[in-house]
Order: structure tokens, then C-alpha cells, then sequence
């Protein structure tokens, strides 16, 4: 259930924003803001410069802010593409889009 | 008659000759229609003078004063070639067997791929084609398959196209005949593409033909270096990449299932002591003349044994070698039923609590003793052990473990997927289970952490560490090491916990020195057993140049 009564496209937004701010404090993207990264800018490689070991932040912070477990690891190419295609995921399958999760949910 | 249109100054034809003055002449005349550009090689022929065989033409002959044997004269020739300004070779026999006409057939393949070794594949099916040759030519071909894995055709055919730039890169020891299957094993082995195309062959009867290959003497030559090959190969010790040239794609692993069936015949006819006894004259060959190899260890024994000088050195790589052998020889054994290995737990009473709790653990271990068979022990745990490992290295490794039999307790994690194997690490972890980590295997990333081992400054990779931090999950750190003819002992070094609130950067470095430290410690009672062939100081004062890390 969603702590949330936003629609999906009301959502999509405040998530891509709420993301970008933390990944870059997580990741102390020191010369970024979150405002400069683009909603369909690739997360790793080229776009944001991050590498695989950043992808252990990502996942610890999707688990901890947003709630969410990656289970299929296959799917892990398409869901880390963009800020875009991580804010849908985050959307559809977390229980507090907007951040937040209470610390006793977090796994 | 006007030259094939796609040649060019790069491509060179190479007449290796010796004695052959009834046919030499014609033969280059002939290429010089297809390819503008050839060049003779003289080897030391006694009764001929090539040079003013040669005159009235543009054909250039460089010659050797003594016969140095074919292999050094496909290499004289590569230098000269390299000297014009050519990027391509191709040989041709002297002896008038080949069709230059046939030259056509090799251009459109060096010119799609310039970084290939293309082999004329001889049609042996017309008249006077003698026996022995065609016996010779799948002895010799079935030998390349065990030696590279590839399913390699006329390995011994003279007619070939080879990129200069890398036929002198290649470290070929062989100058005769043994010249050029050997080349071929190495090309393979440093990941060059091979390729076949079909000529024809013309034999003259046997009372008219010319050849330098003295049966008894070449063919011992050549089965000394066709055992020799084999051997490096089922040596688990890496293969300088020449830079450019693409991956075999079809390219396997060294110890391929050839390599585990020649090893398990080997072992099963001679048994665990007569496969070591083998060792002593392979690694013998190894540390005196395989100056990669030996380069990579002795980075390790320069810091652990200091004061010894360059004799002593050199007997330690030796020493370094005979146990990787023994390690390797103890795995076959394994994999294949084999019950005569003891294997010792040493401590694991301290990680109880761990493999009881429901929380999972990183465990660490490293390239020393045998860590394939040391995962044996972890079926006691009851708990799924995830490895992070190479793909392509699955089928080899998943029969050294049977995965199949324990399917549902081994699993494996592939680097090379997608962000490294991330996404499957933290879920193993989630999931309270065991990820073993290489704590000193670079996972595809260039991260590293500053320590300090053997009393120098050292980087070690930091994928294990951030695991376990991010994952808020100790770690377990398990080295192995031979300790007899039979024995084995796996040691739990320690448990590397994380503190409270202790921020990540501060635990990478505190968790790689410890470990550093646990690494150190085992190898000083075990230095002879540390395979990391990897160059980890940052205090060199030249350059690396070694090769990359063994799988």
C-alpha cells in the first residue's frame, strides 16, 4: 500500500526529483546538482560516471529510502537506465515513493 | 598480367629457401604476378646462390651465412618486411608445392582482418601426396586442439598469412620446423584470431622432391615442443594479450575439458606422484625461459624474501611454481572422485555464530593454496554460499565443485553480468546468505584501497569491503594451504566486523588492512603457496608490465 493518494503522473515527478537529491548526496556528487541531471540521462557509465560500485550505494539506498528490492537481477540493465526508468520501477513497486521508509521496514 | 587489385605495399609475399635452386626461382616470379611485393629468405643453402639466381630481377634475397632453420627465417623475413613498411606476410614454400594463384584466396581475409593468422588449408586429396604427410598433418593438428582448445585445420601447412606487428610479439621458442605449430599455439593463446583458407597442393614424385625436413631429427624436434605446449597450457599461469588483437571468441579457458581429460589419463596412469613428478621439469622450463610468468612472481618474493639475491630469487619462482602445479594436480584429483585429500578446518569455531545467525557474510579469501578445493568445506554450513565468479569460467569450475549435486548450495555470481554481479551480491546478502569475494581479484572495477603489506605500500580491490558495508555484514576472511602430501588445511584467518556508525571510507581502509595483515601473516607460513601473480605495490620504480591476472 502506498502512503501516498498521488497519481502515478503525479508522482513520476517529485520521485525523479527525490532521487536525484539522493544520489547525489549519497554519492557525493560534489560538481553536480541534482537539478543538472537530465530524467533521461544514463545513470551509469558515461551519463553520471558512476560504476558498478556505485550500483551497491543505488541498491542500499533503494532499499532504505524508497523500500525496494531488486529481486530481478536480470531486469537490472532496463530498470538502471535512467533517472526515468529507476523513478517508474520506484513508482510502481515501492511503498513510499516519496522517500521515507521508517527504519523497522527497512530490510 | 596486372596484380590483384586489392594489394598494396602492405602485404608481402616470404619465400623461406634452402637448396631448392631448381624451383625457387619460378616460384617467385610467379607470386611476384599476384603480389608485388616479395622478398626471399637464404637459409644457409650450400650448393645455391640465391642472390644471383635472383638478379635481373626485383625480387630482394637477404640470406642467412649458416642454416638457422625455417622459424628463423620466417622471422629474419618478418623484420625486413616490418623494415619496408609492411604490415602483412605471407609465406610461401620454396619447394614450388604451393600455387601462387592461391594467393588470391588469402587477400580478402587479410584485408577484412589485418590482426588474423590465416592458414592455407591444403587439399590433400591429389596425386603424390605422401602418406606421412598427411599423417603428420592430423598428429599435428590434434595436438593443436589440446594445446589451444581450438579446432585448429593443417597446422602444419608452410602457405599462411601472418601480421607482422605480432609474429615478432609473440614469444615463439621453437626456430626449426617446430616454428610453426608453435606460433600458432601462441597466437591463439594471446587471443588472436586464426582463420582458414583452401589451397590447393602439388607434390612431385618422391624421387624428385627437395625438402629440409630431416624426418627423425624434425619430428623429435616437434614433439618436444608439442609436449611442451601441452604442458603450459594445463599450467594455470596467465598469457601475455597482444594489445589490438581481438578475443578468440571461441577461445576456452586454459584447462579446457581436453585439458581435464588429458590430465585425469595422466593421473590415472601414474597417480598423484607420478603427475608431480612431471612438474619438476615443467616448472623447471617455466622459471628458467617463460620471463612473464617468472616477472609476475617475483613482484611477490622481492617484498617477502627481500634479501635473497637473483639465484636464490629465481629458485623461490620455481618453488612458487611446483606448489601452483601440485595445487592444480590436487584439483583434477578432486573433481574426479578422487578420496585421497585431507582437509583440515582450523578455527571455524569463531565464525559459528555467523553461519547460525539468519544475517548473511562476506566471505574473503585470496589467490594462495588451493581456494578451488577449499570451497569444499563450506557445504558443512547451513547456508547457500553464493562465488563471484567468471562466466566463462562456469562449466570448468562448476565440475570442480559439482554444482550439480549441490545445486541448491553453491551458487554462482558472474563479474562480468550486468554492474558486476551488484544486484546479486546485495540480494544474497538480503537474503542471509554467503558471498565469497577474491580479496584480491579486481572485479571489473578499478577501485582500490591503500595498504600496507610486506612493509611497502599496496593497493588492494575494495568490492569486498564495500559489500559487506553497505550490507551492514561482517566478513569472513578463509585462506587455504597445502601443509602435506596429502593435507590440506582451511584456516578461518579472522572475522573483519564492522563498528557502529564507522563511515565507509574509514572502514575500507581499516577492513583491507586487516585483511592485508591476516594475508601477510598466512603467507609467512606459506610463501611458496601465493599465486596472486599481480603486481599489488604502488612503490615500483619502473612501471608494470605484467600480465593480467590469471583466471
Amino acid at each position: 500500500m502506498k502512503n501516498t493518494d498521488l497519481s502515478k503522473e503525479e508522482l513520476l515527478p517529485l520521485v525523479r526529483a527525490k532521487l536525484k537529491e539522493l544520489l547525489v548526496s549519497h554519492l557525493a556528487l560534489e560538481d553536480i546538482k541534482p537539478e543538472e541531471i537530465g530524467d533521461d540521462e544514463p545513470i551509469f557509465g558515461e551519463g553520471l560516471g558512476l560504476d558498478s560500485l556505485d550500483g551497491v550505494e543505488i541498491v542500499v539506498l533503494l532499499q532504505r529510502s524508497f523500500g525496494v528490492n531488486i529481486k530481478e537481477t536480470e531486469r537490472g540493465a532496463d530498470l538502471f537506465r535512467s533517472i526515468d526508468t529507476l523513478s517508474n520501477y520506484i513508482v510502481e513497486n515501492s511503498p513510499h515513493p516519496l522517500g521515507a521508509v521508517p527504519p523497522e521496514e527497512v530490510k | 598480367m596486372t596484380s590483384y587489385p586489392s594489394t598494396s605495399a602492405a602485404v608481402w609475399v616470404v619465400i623461406p629457401a634452402r637448396d631448392n635452386t631448381g624451383t625457387v626461382r619460378d616460384v617467385a616470379l610467379a607470386c611476384r604476378e599476384i603480389v608485388p611485393n616479395v622478398l626471399i629468405v637464404d637459409d644457409g643453402s650450400r650448393d645455391a646462390d640465391l642472390r644471383a639466381l635472383m638478379s635481373g630481377t626485383d625480387i630482394p634475397v637477404i640470406r642467412h651465412e649458416v642454416n638457422r632453420g625455417k622459424g628463423a627465417a620466417l622471422l629474419s623475413a618478418a623484420r625486413e618486411v616490418g623494415k619496408r613498411g609492411g604490415t602483412t606476410m605471407i609465406s610461401v614454400d620454396a619447394d614450388g608445392q604451393h600455387f601462387p594463384d592461391d594467393l588470391r584466396a588469402f587477400l580478402p581475409l587479410i584485408k577484412a582482418e589485418p590482426d588474423a593468422i590465416v592458414i592455407g588449408e591444403r587439399d590433400m586429396g591429389g596425386p603424390n601426396v605422401p602418406r606421412k604427410s598427411v599423417f603428420g598433418r592430423g598428429f599435428s593438428d590434434f595436438w593443436l586442439r589440446l594445446e589451444t582448445g581450438l579446432p585448429l585445420r593443417d597446422t602444419q601447412s608452410g602457405f599462411r598469412a601472418y601480421p607482422v606487428r605480432h609474429l615478432l610479439a609473440l614469444p615463439v621458442a621453437g626456430r626449426r620446423f617446430d616454428f610453426e605449430v608453435e606460433v600458432l599455439a601462441r597466437a591463439a593463446w594471446a587471443g588472436l584470431t586464426v582463420r582458414h583458407v583452401p589451397v590447393r597442393v602439388w607434390y612431385p614424385p618422391a624421387s624428385d622432391r627437395i625438402s629440409s625436413f630431416r624426418p627423425f631429427m624434425d619430428n623429435l624436434w616437434l614433439t618436444h615442443r608439442h609436449v611442451l605446449l601441452v604442458l603450459r597450457r594445463l599450467l594455470p599461469l596467465p598469457h601475455r594479450q597482444l594489445a589490438g588483437a581481438p578475443r578468440q571468441p571461441t577461445r576456452k579457458p586454459r584447462g579446457s575439458a581436453l585439458g581435464f581429460w588429458f590430465f585425469t589419463t595422466a593421473l590415472r596412469l601414474t597417480g598423484l606422484r607420478g603427475a608431480y613428478g612431471l612438474l619438476f621439469f615443467v616448472c623447471a622450463w617455466y622459471a628458467l625461459f617463460d620471463t612473464s610468468v617468472v616477472r609476475a612472481a617475483l613482484a611477490y618474493l622481492r617484498r617477502r624474501f627481500p634479501a635473497h639475491g637473483p639465484l636464490r630469487q629465481r629458485w623461490n619462482v620455481y618453488r612458487i611454481f611446483l606448489a601452483q602445479g601440485r595445487c592444480l594436480i590436487d584439483r583434477y584429483h578432486l573433481v574426479h572422485g578422487g578420496d585421497r585429500l585431507r582437509f583440515h578446518r582450523r578455527n571455524f569455531e569463531i565464525i559459528d555464530p555467523l553461519t547460525a545467525g539468519k544475517n548473511g557474510f562476506v566471505l574473503l579469501t585470496a589467490h594462495v593454496g588451493n581456494w578451488q578445493c577449499a570451497m569444499t568445506s563450506m557445504e558443512h554450513w547451513n547456508k547457500r554460499v553464493h562465488l563471484l565468479m567468471r562466466v566463462d569460467e562456469h562449466d570448468l569450475r562448476a565440475k570442480k565443485l559439482d554444482l550439480h549435486r549441490r545445486a541448491n548450495r553453491i551458487g554462482i555470481i558472474d563479474p562480468t553480468g550486468y554492474l558486476g554481479g551488484v544486484l546479486g551480491v546485495m540480494n544474497a546478502l538480503g537474503e542471509g546468505d554467503i558471498v565469497a569475494v577474491m580479496g584480491d581479484r579486481d572485479y571489473n572495477t578499478s577501485r582500490k584501497v591503500a595498504v600496507e603489506f610486506f612493509g611497502a605500500a599496496a593497493e588492494f580491490p575494495c568490492s569486498g569491503f564495500l559489500f559487506a558495508h553497505a550490507a551492514c555484514v561482517p566478513i569472513a576472511v578463509l585462506f587455504s594451504a597445502k601443509t602435506g602430501p596429502r593435507d590440506y588445511e582451511v584456516r578461518i584467518a579472522g572475522i573483519i566486523g564492522l563498528r557502529p556508525g564507522e563511515p565507509k571510507a574509514a572502514f575500507l581502509r581499516r577492513g583491507a588492512q586487516e585483511y592485508a595483515a591476516l594475508l601477510e601473516e598466512h603467507l609467512r607460513h606459506h610463501p611458496f603457496q601465493c599465486f596472486l601473480f599481480q603486481d599489488v605495490w604502488t612503490d615500483a620504480a619502473t612501471p608494470s608490465t605484467l600480465p593480467p591476472t590469471p583466471p
